[in-house]
């Protein structure tokens, strides 16, 4: 038997001595409402503006794809290039060049849902953890009807998921450890831009 | 006629004597017959607080028998209540009954006024008086007086003024305050910098008001300190000498 | 880790009489971080997500020996390693190994109080690695040498004066630097350190059973990627950290965020299963988690103190702590501080050398309605008092001295006498030069002024 067996040994050992001393807790139901059937409706994507924008982050909803389109070729002219993730639909992939995620000012990818309770985004790791994270400013797209009002129903879709693994982001990166003084892009973007489309558009890419 | 009987506490014996005299008078005002069992120490709360179980227990034993009987105990002093109320039955052990049955006829002087005598006002002799009123930990945390101490005072023309640390700890603590006594003092020093100048700082626990005097005056601080019951005497007072009131 | 719990009275007298500004920062950090949670309690229904927590956690440590085994399961299956470290020091021998075996030569951190427990950083720069911590907070105070002084605010005592001072002299940023250049100067270094690293060490909020999923939660991105960048990933997991279901995570999530910062869900979330996998373009090629007991099992024991093994890490109690809030986390003298820190120090130290934080406290029961998972925290301290008392591991003068005082309030009639004395004696009582107990008062407070005469000789003699 190797050491490190003999310390998984020990532990379990020990655990099961302490835990004969007192009665099981019995585990209580999941807190909260069931998960939703059905979602998106516009106090959801309300709901969900809000939060993201009290985080600091900024949502668009777009009612077509052509208003989507008009809005995001003005917004990216901005940048000379861009990091792109590879399952973004192609109607969404900004006319500029591609680049590394670390060299990019702005990165473009898809959330696989969103929490409208939270703000929150939910990114798959197949769609590149770097071109998440390193590149200042992420353009983010939504489906939406990926947009539930609970944390728990968005997050849902994430289990079971073949990729290693899933990123929540709400809002832009921050820290106050510098004297108590909010400051964002820290480590990841300092700009979060949430744009919701409608559904047709990601038809096949999922 | 109501019987209670007077929990001096050895804090209120020997540190506000006049005050704990003021809690008689305002009592007997309100026709409350007042008795003072002779036997009376202290609640033994230091030591309980400190770890030493077996010294608190004696002195709890010695409490309980000095208060046997079916009358109120009331007492100047969240601290002492809730030592009695809370911590005695904790603390006893083949004698749980006469812990128990006196924990639930202990009462905090204001409490005992408001939730037992029903008093909504005791009279308006803290006209234009500017109060800050600081919540002990037990009173608040472990007893629930919480709105009782204030609403009197209101009553009684008292302005309670707004302090953002009227809930925080003084630093007191028991022997935490000679255990680690800069500590304790700077946690004195933070209730006493935001303190928005009033006429007068009040609470319902003596020793949150020796510490918070002691360090006011030795920081040169012109506060003017009362416990609880002498302010809630004078608000009665003034309505008693008036005449025909 | 160094250890030096014993020291907190002369640790706090030290901050507070050398270091004033060290008081002031602590303070606003923590009341800003306290009057945060209470708005984030505030606006969910906090009762019932407290009161489920608590449940779920103590079912969580009532099956622990099930769920570690469904654990370790998972994350084998999801292609990750497990260890079993015993003891701190096993943690950091099998980190150790891993970068030997790795051939690391340079560690990105998140910040992980579990790394401080085990110490972690000690032993890799002791082999030559280069360890960069990443959380902003923990790097200033890795460049300052210092500990955390908060459980998730590890530079709460330093202002920006402090910070801008330290990288005005390491990151040679103006002088006058405002906090976004501050914070873009430990940027560009820290992001170099992640390009270069071989090793991402992390901590980790909750490890579900079920799935196997290692939940981070955190606000810089820093964690995301030190999970991401690096070829290898070691997650130190403190093995109370279980939850058993992936649908708890969605309220245990939004718990520990609005109980630490009152944010409705911190501002990343990690969510890892395992290695980087066939579907994926980058992440870690392995996984290591590490299960660390350090006395937790032994605590597991404990037919009172056990409940500290819910906790969550997120720091609420040290916020509401007028005690904490006055010195910060060094006074402790180990990783753990504030109410949270003074209930596992005789737990995870021993009785001898974390004895004296338990009385770190006045009781005054502030942290009881900020803890999430509703550890009963100022019974625990009581309950660390009465042992530490029948032990004898509180000074001999004390006592002596709390059984004079118990003979005295036994006895009416020394009652009465020790009340003459007061009176009659006025050195002890006014100099306080005379008991070592009162000069600590008196220095403090000024001489302590007894009634002229005490209320029982009032009512002796009649009140009108």
């Amino acid at each position: 038997m190797t050491s490190a067996d003999s310390g998984r040994d020990r532990i379990l050992a020990r655990i099961r001595v302490s835990m004969s001393l007192r009665s099981p807790v019995p585990l209580p139901d999941r807190l909260g409402e069931p998960v939703e059937v059905a979602s998106a409706t516009n106090v959801v994507i309300d709901r969900f503006v809000h939060q993201f924008a009290a985080a600091g982050g900024e949502a668009v909803v777009h009612p077509d794809l052509r208003a989507a389109l008009a809005w995001a070729s003005v917004w990216c002219s901005d940048f000379p290039a861009a990091a792109v993730s590879a399952s973004l639909p192609d109607a969404l992939r900004p006319r500029l060049p591609a680049v590394a995620p670390a060299d990019a000012a702005l990165a473009v990818s898809a959330a696989i849902a969103a929490a409208a309770e939270t703000g929150t985004l939910l990114l798959d790791s197949r769609d590149g953890r770097r071109l998440q994270l390193l590149a200042p400013v992420h353009l983010v797209w939504i489906p939406r009807a990926s947009v539930y009002l609970t944390l728990r129903s968005a997050l849902r879709m994430a289990r079971g998921r073949q990729g290693a693994a899933i990123g929540l982001h709400s809002g832009p990166s921050k820290s106050a450890d510098i004297g108590g003084v909010l400051v964002h892009g820290v480590h990841g973007p300092g700009r979060v831009i949430a744009a919701i489309v409608p559904d047709e558009i990601f038809a096949g890419t999922r | 006629m109501l019987r209670v009987s007077l929990f001096a506490t050895c804090l209120g014996d020997q540190f506000f004597a006049e005050s704990v005299a003021d809690c008689v008078r305002l009592l007997r005002s309100l026709d409350v017959d007042v008795s003072f069992p002779a036997g009376q120490t202290c609640c033994g709360q230091p030591a309980w607080n400190a770890g030493y179980r077996e010294e608190a227990l004696a002195m709890a034993r010695h409490t309980v028998r000095v208060f046997e009987g079916s009358a109120p105990v009331v007492l100047p002093s969240g601290s002492c209540a809730a030592m009695l109320r809370v911590f005695y039955p904790q603390l006893a052990e083949r004698e749980q009954d006469g812990f128990t049955q006196l924990a639930q006829r202990t009462f905090e002087l204001s409490e005992f006024l408001v939730k037992v005598l029903g008093v909504t006002t005791l009279g308006d002799g803290l006209r234009g008086m500017r109060v800050a009123y600081h919540h002990g930990c037990h009173a608040l945390r472990e007893l629930g007086v919480e709105k009782e101490p204030t609403a009197l005072l209101a009553a009684a023309g008292a302005e309670v003024v707004p302090w953002i640390a009227d809930r925080e700890c003084c630093g007191f603590g028991g022997t935490f305050a000679v255990k680690h006594p800069s500590v304790s003092a700077a946690m004195a020093d933070r209730k006493l910098d935001t303190l928005p100048s009033p006429d007068c700082l009040t609470s319902a626990d003596g020793g949150c008001l020796l510490q918070l005097a002691g360090r006011s005056r030795l920081r040169g601080m012109s506060v003017t300190v009362r416990p609880l019951a002498s302010l809630l005497w004078q608000a009665r007072q003034a309505s008693l000498s008036r005449p025909g009131a | 880790m160094s250890v030096e719990a014993r020291a907190y009275g002369s640790r706090a007298l030290a901050i507070l009489r050398d270091t004033p500004a060290m008081r002031d920062s602590v303070t606003a950090g923590a009341l800003t971080l306290d009057s945060a949670r209470r708005v984030g309690y505030a606006s969910v229904d906090i009762e019932s997500w407290r009161r489920w927590a608590e449940q779920v956690k103590n079912h969580v440590l009532t099956h622990l020996d099930r769920y570690l085994l469904q654990a370790e399961d998972r994350l084998r299956a999801n292609g990750a390693s497990v260890h079993w470290a015993d003891t701190p020091a096993d943690a950091a021998g099998i980190v150790s190994d891993l970068a030997r075996r790795h051939g690391v030569r340079t560690v990105v951190k998140g910040k992980s109080m579990l790394s401080e427990e085990v110490g972690v950083n000690a032993s890799l720069e002791a082999m030559g690695i280069d360890v960069y911590e990443t959380d902003l907070g923990e790097y200033i105070i890795q460049l300052l040498g210092e500990m955390p002084s908060h459980i998730i605010a590890p530079a709460i005592h330093r202002g920006l004066d402090d910070v801008r001072a330290l990288f005005h002299e390491r990151l040679d940023t103006p002088r006058d630097a405002a906090p976004e250049v501050l914070a873009a100067a430990a940027r560009r270094v820290l992001r170099g350190a992640f390009l270069a690293a071989d090793m991402g060490i992390t901590g980790v909020n909750f490890l579900v059973a079920e799935t196997g999923t290692l939940a981070l939660v955190e606000n810089e991105g820093n964690i995301r990627l030190t999970t991401t960048m690096p070829r290898v990933h070691v997650a130190l997991v403190g093995i109370e950290k279980l939850l058993p279901r992936f649908d708890d995570l969605a309220t245990f999530l939004q718990l520990i965020s609005r109980a630490a910062t009152g944010q409705a869900i911190g501002t990343f979330v990690s969510l890892i299963q395992g290695p980087r996998t066939a579907v994926d373009v980058d992440g870690p090629d392995e996984v290591h988690v590490v299960l660390v007991d350090g006395g937790r099992s032994a605590l597991l024991a404990d037919p009172e103190a056990w409940e500290a093994l819910r906790c969550l890490r997120c720091g609420a109690c040290l916020n509401a702590c007028p005690v904490f809030r006055q010195t910060g986390g060094h006074a402790y003298g180990w990783a753990y501080s504030g109410p949270i820190g003074a209930i596992l120090a005789p737990a995870l130290l021993g009785m001898e050398e974390g004895g004296a934080l338990p009385f770190a406290s006045t009781l005054c029961g502030a942290c009881v309605e900020a803890c999430p998972v509703r550890i009963p925290i100022p019974r625990l301290l009581h309950s660390w008092r009465d042992r530490l008392a029948d032990a004898r591991l509180t000074s001999r003068g004390e006592r002596i001295g709390m059984k004079g005082y118990a003979r005295v309030m036994t006895n009416p009639r020394l009652y009465r006498l020790a009340s003459l004395l007061l009176r009659r004696l006025p050195g002890p009582v006014r100099g306080g030069r005379v008991t070592p107990v009162l000069k600590h008062w008196t220095a403090w407070r000024g001489a302590l002024e007894p009634s002229t005469r005490p209320f029982h000789e009032l009512w002796r003699d009649g009140i009108t």
